[in-house]
C-alpha cells in the first residue's frame, strides 16, 4: 500500500514503543535506583492529572487481539501494523510515552529516562532494522542532568533528537532555567521533540489557561495551548537566538494553529523586543527556521478549501509540517489519508523531506537518502 | 469476555441480493458481540443484541477502518449536563478515532455520516440477512 | 467608507481618577476597612489588585486618562473629551481594572467591591445627559449565588446592558457549574454575559492567562490572550450550559480571532470521538459557537491582513459574530474605521451596529439617543433616559 497520491517513502516521527512489564525496564536503571525499585512497590508512573482514558486504553482497538501480543510491546507486530503496510523508511521510536521522566522524585525521574533510552537502543534500535530510530529521551525538571543524559547518548548514530513529554518546573521552556538543555542538544545538532505539549504529568504546569479543562474532550481540544507557549516562550527569551541549530519539534498537538501563533507573535514584535535583547527576526520567520511541527492528530475542516485558506497565513509552513502516524494509539493517522489532504506540490516534504532535514540522522547509513542538513 | 473478530465464515452464496441468506445458527453469535463474516469477499459484522440482530458492513465512513473491530455499547444520552441515560440500544465504535454509530440506522451519532446496514431477523433459529436492501433508517 | 460611521462600542473602559471616588459608594463598614490618609505615614488600603502584565510604552493611550496616580483605574474619565466617539451611539462601559477585581481574595470584600462599582456606574455614568452610555454588571463570580443576586439587583436600571464576569474567582473554566447560578440570572434579566481576556491574569487566580504557567513578558501575554478565552468558550460549551440556558448569550473580548477555525476544527474531532464523556453536548460545538457567542473586536489582527484573510476564508459566518469593541483606552485600542477597513464592505454594517444589537436587545435600542442601526425597530419609549443623578441608597434594594 502506498501513501495516497504520493509514491515515496515515509518519516514517521513519532510512533510509540514500550517496554511491557516494569520488570522489563528494570535491568537497565541504574544502581542505587533499581535496587530501590525492585523492592519497593511504588509505580514507575508519575502522578498525571485526571483525565481517564474512554474503555481504559489508549490503543487502536483493532490492533489488539485478544491473547496476541500488545501493539506498541512487539517488533513484528509493529512491523506488520505500520512499517510494511505505509512503506515507513524511518520510524522514530518514542516511548509510550515517556512519562516515567516526570516521576515526582525528581533524581529517580533521571534515572528512568537514562533507563528507557538504554532498553530502546538494547531491544529495538540494534536489531538491525534500519528503519528504526530513537530519541534522548531526557527529565526537564533537573536541566544539568538532563544535558549529561544528552552528552552521553549524544553521539550515537541511531539516536536522531532528543525528547521532552513534561515540564515539570512549570515553566516555559524558554526559561533560562532550561537553557542547559537546548545548549547540549545543540553541540550534537540534535532537534528537541516536545511531545503533546508537556503538561499532563506532574503538578506544576498548568494544561490550559483559565484553569483545569473540565472533560477529556474540553482537555484535548486545549491540547496545543501549552506548545503554543513553548514556542511563544523559546522565541521570546533567546533560545534560537543563542543556539541557531537548535530546532524545536511539536508532536502530537496538531498544526492547523501554527500560522495563527505565527502572525500573533508578529503583531507583538515590538513589545517583545522591548522587554529581550534575544527578539531580532520576526517571530515568524524564526518559526520557519527553527520550529517543526507534526501532523498528528490531523484535524481536517469540513471543506479542504477552508484548511488551505487557514495555511496560507503562513507562507512556507509546507516546509515546517512533517508527518506523524501516533501508532499504536486510538487516533492514529494512515499516511494515506494525510498525504493526500495536502496539496500535491506539498506531499513529498510533508511525509519524507521535512523530517529528513530536521533530525540529525546518520551520516551514513540511514535508511533512503543520506540526511542533509540545510540548518 | 472474549471476542471474536476472526470469523471467516465463507460462503459459497454469490448472489447476495433478494432472498434472505443464511450466515448461521444464531447460537454462533454471542450477544452483544460482533462476529466478522466474509461473503463474496466483503466483511461483514454481525451482531446479536438480545432478540434482534443487526449486520454492518465492516468499513467505517471516516476512514475505511474495521468499524465492527471496535466496541458496542448501550446508548448514552443526556438531556441535561450531569445526567446520563443508557439506552437498551446498540451504539457502534470504531476502533479508529472511536466514531459512534447507532443501530439499525447506521447514523453517526455526531456527525452526518452513516455505516451501511441490512435487515437482519431470527427465524427458526437461524440468522438471515437481507443484503438487497438497506435497514430501515430509524 | 462614510466619514464617521455610526456604530455601537461593546468595549470601552470608564474609570474614576482617585479611589476615593469610588469608596465613596461602599456602605460605612467597608469604607472604614478600606480606610483613609492619616498621621504617620498610614492611609487607605488600594481597593483592587491590578493585572501583572504592563505594556512596555503604557498600559494607555497618551493623554486618555486624567490620572496616572497608582490606585486610578486606566480607565477613561470623561468620554466627552475624545471626538473618537462622536458618531457612537452606544458606549458599553466595561470597569477598568475594576474587572480584576472579584478573584481577590477576601470574598465578602468582592461582593461589597463589586456592588460599589455597580452603584458608582449607574450613579456617575448612566444618569446624565449623555445617551450613548450603557453599564456592565460587574459581579463576585467566586461567591456566584450574591453574583445572581447583584445582577438581579442592578439590572433594574435599564441602561445595564451586560454582565462582566472579570477575574476568574475560583481558578475554574467559566462553564463550571458552580458558575451556572450567574448565567441563570443573566438569562431571567435577558443579559449578555461578556468573559473578558485577562481574566486569568491577576497573582490572585491559581489559573494562568496561558497554559504551563504565567508568560514572562507583556508581548508574550498579550499574543496568547486567546487562550483563556479558548478554555472558556470549550468550557461553555462543554459543560452544557448553552444546553441548560439555550438564551443565554457570551461576548469575549480581547482575543483575537485568528485561532477561530482551528480552534472549532479541534473541537469537532474531539467531539466526535468522546461523545461518551460529555453526552449532554448536542450539536456540533461550531453551531453553539455560532448561535450563542460574539467575538469583540478588541485586538483583533488588523495589521495581520494574511492572517485576517486566512480566518474569513477558513471560518464561514464570521459576520454575524464580531461586535465592535475598541478597547479605549487602552494602548492596543482599535477604531472603528481601521476596523471597518479591514473587514469586507458588506460586513460593515453587521460589525459596527447589528451584531451588538442582537447581543444587547432591546435595552440598547430603547434607550439610544439616535436610531440604532437603521433597519433596527425601537420601541415607543425611544427617548433616552435622563435621570437626575441619584444617591445609592435610593437604588431598590
Amino acid at each position: 500500500m502506498t501513501a495516497g497520491g504520493y509514491d515515496g517513502s515515509v518519516i514517521d516521527c513519532d510512533v510509540h514503543h514500550a517496554y511491557g512489564p516494569a520488570t522489563k525496564l528494570t535491568p537497565y536503571i541504574q544502581a542505587p535506583w533499581r535496587e530501590f525499585v525492585s523492592a519497593s512497590t511504588m509505580s514507575l508512573n508519575p502522578a498525571q492529572k485526571h483525565y481517564p482514558h474512554p474503555f481504559g486504553t489508549n490503543k487502536r482497538i483493532d490492533l489488539v487481539d485478544d491473547g496476541g501480543p500488545t501493539p506498541g510491546w512487539d517488533y513484528d507486530l509493529m512491523a506488520s501494523q505500520l512499517l510494511d503496510p505505509f512503506n515507513i523508511g524511518r520510524a522514530i521510536l518514542n516511548y509510550d510515552v515517556g512519562h516515567e521522566s516526570a516521576h515526582n522524585n525528581h533524581y529517580l525521574a533521571a534515572a528512568l529516562a537514562s533507563a528507557l533510552n538504554d532498553w530502546s537502543l538494547d531491544t529495538w534500535l540494534s536489531r538491525g532494522d534500519d528503519r528504526l530510530y530513537g530519541s534522548i529521551l531526557v527529565a526537564s525538571t533537573l536541566p544539568t542532568y538532563a544535558a549529561n543524559e544528552i552528552r552521553r547518548l549524544g553521539a550515537h548514530p541511531r539516536m536522531v533528537g532528543v525528547l521532552m513529554v513534561a515540564d515539570g518546573l512549570g515553566l516555559p521552556f524558554g526559561h533560562p532555567i532550561y537553557h542547559p538543555i537546548f545548549e547540549a542538544a545543540s553541540e550534537f545538532d540534535l532537534p528537541i521533540s516536545l511531545h503533546f505539549g508537556a503538561d499532563l504529568w506532574s503538578k506544576q504546569g498548568q494544561l490550559a489557561a483559565g484553569g483545569n479543562p473540565l472533560s477529556r474532550t474540553e482537555f484535548y481540544t486545549l491540547l496545543p495551548q501549552p506548545a503554543m507557549h513553548h514556542i511563544t516562550s523559546c522565541i521570546s527569551h533567546g533560545v534560537f537566538d543563542k543556539w541557531p541549530n537548535v530546532r524545536l519539534v511539536l508532536l502530537e498537538t496538531g498544526y492547523t494553529w501554527l500560522p495563527w501563533l505565527a502572525r500573533t507573535l508578529d503583531l507583538q514584535f515590538s513589545n517583545l523586543r522591548r522587554e529581550s535583547p534575544f527578539v531580532r527576526n520576526l517571530p515568524s520567520e524564526t518559526i520557519l527556521t527553527n520550529v517543526r511541527i507534526a501532523t498528528q492528530p490531523y484535524e481536517p475542516p469540513e471543506h479542504s478549501s477552508h484548511l488551505i485558506d487557514l495555511l496560507s497565513a503562513l507562507d512556507g509552513i509546507e516546509d515546517v509540517i512533517m508527518f506523524s502516524s501516533d501508532y499504536p494509539h486510538w487516533d492514529i493517522d494512515d499516511a494515506d489519508d494525510v498525504a493526500k489532504e495536502f496539496p500535491p506540490g506539498w506531499r513529498a516534504k510533508i511525509m519524507y523531506r521535512n523530517a529528513e532535514q530536521t533530525f540529525r540522522w546518520p551520516a551514513t547509513g540511514a535508511a533512503g537518502s543520506p540526511s542533509s542538513r540545510t540548518i | 469476555m472474549a471476542r471474536d473478530w476472526c470469523g471467516g465464515i465463507t460462503l459459497l452464496k454469490n448472489d447476495m441480493s433478494g432472498a434472505s441468506v443464511d450466515v448461521g445458527s444464531s447460537d454462533e453469535f454471542m450477544d452483544r458481540i460482533f462476529r466478522i463474516v466474509a461473503i463474496d469477499g466483503k466483511e461483514f459484522g454481525v451482531l446479536r443484541w438480545g432478540e434482534a440482530v443487526y449486520v454492518v458492513r465492516n468499513i467505517c465512513p471516516h476512514h475505511f477502518s474495521p468499524v465492527c473491530r471496535g466496541l458496542v455499547r448501550e446508548s448514552a444520552q443526556s438531556e441535561a449536563p450531569g445526567t446520563i441515560v443508557l439506552q437498551d440500544s446498540p451504539i457502534v465504535i470504531c476502533p479508529n478515532h472511536r466514531w459512534e454509530f447507532r443501530l439499525p440506522s447506521g447514523f453517526a451519532v455526531r456527525s452526518r455520516h452513516s455505516i451501511k446496514t441490512y435487515p437482519a431477523r431470527i427465524q427458526e433459529g437461524r440468522v438471515l440477512v437481507d443484503f438487497g436492501a438497506r435497514a430501515r433508517q430509524a | 467608507m462614510p466619514a464617521n460611521p455610526e456604530f455601537i462600542d461593546c468595549f470601552v473602559d470608564h474609570g474614576w481618577s482617585d479611589q476615593e471616588e469610588l469608596v465613596s459608594y461602599l456602605p460605612r463598614g467597608w469604607r472604614d476597612y478600606v480606610g483613609t490618609v492619616g498621621p504617620h505615614g498610614t492611609g487607605p488600603r488600594p481597593i483592587g489588585n491590578r493585572n501583572p502584565f504592563q505594556h512596555p510604552q503604557g498600559d494607555v493611550l497618551q493623554g486618555s486618562t486624567a490620572d496616572h496616580r497608582p490606585g486610578s483605574s486606566l480607565g477613561v474619565t470623561d468620554l466627552s473629551a475624545f471626538t473618537r466617539f462622536t458618531s457612537a451611539s452606544a458606549l458599553v462601559l466595561s470597569c477598568g481594572i475594576g474587572r480584576n477585581f472579584p478573584a481577590m481574595n477576601l470574598p465578602q470584600y468582592t461582593v461589597a467591591i463589586c456592588r460599589a462599582i455597580n452603584d458608582w456606574t449607574i450613579d456617575r455614568w448612566l444618569g446624565g445627559p449623555d445617551g450613548r452610555m450603557f453599564g456592565s454588571i460587574l459581579v463576585p463570580n467566586q461567591v456566584p449565588a450574591e453574583a445572581a443576586a447583584e445582577i438581579r439587583r442592578a439590572s433594574r436600571n435599564s441602561r445595564m446592558v451586560q454582565v462582566v464576569l472579570g477575574a476568574n474567582g475560583l481558578s475554574k473554566p467559566f462553564g463550571h457549574p458552580a458558575y451556572h447560578p450567574i448565567y441563570e440570572a443573566a438569562v431571567e434579566c435577558g443579559l449578555p454575559v461578556a468573559i473578558h481576556a485577562g481574566s486569568d491574569a491577576t497573582a490572585d487566580s491559581l489559573s494562568s492567562p496561558t497554559a504551563v504557567s504565567a508568560p514572562l513578558s507583556y508581548g508574550e501575554y498579550a499574543a496568547l490572550s486567546g487562550q483563556s478565552i479558548m478554555t472558556h468558550i470549550a468550557s461553555l460549551i462543554g459543560q452544557g450550559v448553552f444546553t441548560k440556558y439555550p438564551d443565554l448569550k457570551v461576548l469575549v473580548v480581547g482575543g483575537g480571532v485568528g485561532w477561530i477555525p482551528s480552534f472549532l476544527w479541534r473541537f469537532e474531532l474531539n467531539y466526535r470521538a468522546f461523545g461518551r464523556d460529555d453526552p449532554w453536548v448536542n450539536k456540533p460545538p461550531s453551531e453553539y459557537f455560532r448561535t450563542h457567542i460574539k467575538v469583540a473586536t478588541f485586538r483583533m489582527e488588523l495589521e495581520a491582513p494574511e492572517l485576517l484573510a486566512a480566518t474569513i476564508g477558513a471560518f464561514a459566518g464570521l459576520d454575524n459574530i464580531l461586535c465592535f469593541g475598541s478597547g479605549f483606552p487602552a494602548a492596543e485600542s482599535v477604531s472603528i474605521e481601521s476596523v471597518l477597513d479591514s473587514v469586507p464592505v458588506e460586513w460593515r454594517q453587521r460589525v459596527s451596529t447589528l451584531n451588538a444589537v442582537e447581543l444587547y436587545g432591546s435595552r440598547i435600542t430603547a434607550n439610544a439617543p439616535s436610531g440604532v442601526g437603521a433597519s433596527v425597530q425601537r420601541s415607543d419609549s425611544g427617548r433616552p433616559q435622563a435621570s437626575a443623578r441619584s444617591h445609592p441608597t435610593e437604588l431598590p434594594e
